[in-house]
């Protein structure tokens, strides 16, 4: 039995304790998902209060097909985006935000004194939160494509075509100032 | 270069050219990937306060009897002496037929429950 089993065991009969370990064991991945969603710190610990409070609601329906993480993960992606809709957010429209973003920040004077990493943290930020989500999940949480696609209920190839584009894109902005001689 | 195989070359720089800047900008953007941004930690007691919420409801449903209670008798005597100042005591006793009388008490009963809705979202929204 792994110790995610344990602590949901402990958790449904009624140990808070176990259950404070199991958030503290996953509140990193919740926190990582939701920041790409929700910028401002205390929406988003709203965000992620909640989001605990539905896995322990629904804790009792883990079937241990998937690995905890993911199930969560799942959870953590769905209420972000009903959040999102809420807010009457652009989720998925990577051109618009793009060409916006390129050209915001060219027309930006102070982008030449700052570094690479603001440079892609900011076009980042521009990104679709869909976008930003999958981008956050491959490469920050380590999850793979098919767990991708199992959280965001998109098709594996969706989610290689998002991860592309999102590179692609940072990696273009990158390349551009650095051979225009801005960075 | 092809984004689809990238991930996996760059674990290996040997198989890279050198002095290329396109690889050199996708080198950093895969660095700048896999770091977590600072602020976006979770805070201090957030598990705390997680659970600190779960157990709330218990506790509030409990506190919640006392007003609650108090609320629903006070309200009833004030909608009675209410309805006694508005119509008037003369004017309720002619109201004397069966229909008159289940209206005013589907009235009164509605009220009631429209108040008693209210004092439940406001303490018990955690439930």
């Amino acid at each position: 039995m792994t110790d995610d089993q344990q602590l949901v065991q402990k958790t449904l009969a009624g140990d808070m304790q176990a259950y404070r370990w199991l958030i503290k064991k996953h509140e990193r991945l919740v926190f990582h998902m939701s920041s790409r969603m929700v910028p401002n710190p205390l929406e988003r610990e709203e965000l992620c209060q909640d989001i605990f409070l539905k896995v322990y609601e629904k804790l009792d329906t883990f079937q241990g097909e998937s690995k905890l993480s993911t199930w969560i993960a799942t959870i953590a992606y769905r209420m972000g985006i009903n959040t999102l809709k809420k807010k009457k957010t652009e989720l998925v429209d990577l051109d618009t935000i793009s060409f916006k973003a390129e050209s915001e920040m060219r027309s930006d004077a102070p982008i030449q004194a700052e570094d690479t990493h603001k440079l892609l943290a900011r076009s980042f930020n521009r990104l679709p939160p869909v976008y930003r989500t999958v981008v956050t999940l491959f490469h920050l949480e380590q999850q793979s494509y098919e767990e991708i696609s199992e959280i965001t209920g998109m098709p594996v190839g969706t989610v290689k075509s998002y991860l592309f584009r999102a590179r692609n894109l940072l990696k273009d902005i990158l390349f551009s100032y650095k051979k225009e001689g801005a960075i | 270069m092809n984004d689809d195989n990238i991930h996996e070359k760059l674990q290996q720089p040997a198989q890279l050219p050198e002095n290329d800047p396109e690889v050199d900008a996708y080198r950093e953007v895969f660095d700048f990937l896999s770091r977590p941004e600072d602020g976006h930690e979770a805070p201090a007691g957030f598990a705390h306060r997680v659970t600190g919420r779960l157990e709330q409801p218990s506790n509030s449903s409990v506190r919640l009897w006392i007003p609650l209670t108090a609320g629903i008798f006070a309200l009833l005597v004030l909608s009675l002496l209410g309805f006694g100042l508005l119509f008037g005591w003369q004017q309720v006793a002619l109201i004397n037929t069966m229909t008159n009388r289940l209206l005013i008490m589907l009235g009164i009963t509605l009220f009631l429950s429209g108040v008693y809705y209210l004092l439940q979202k406001k303490y018990l929204r955690n439930t």
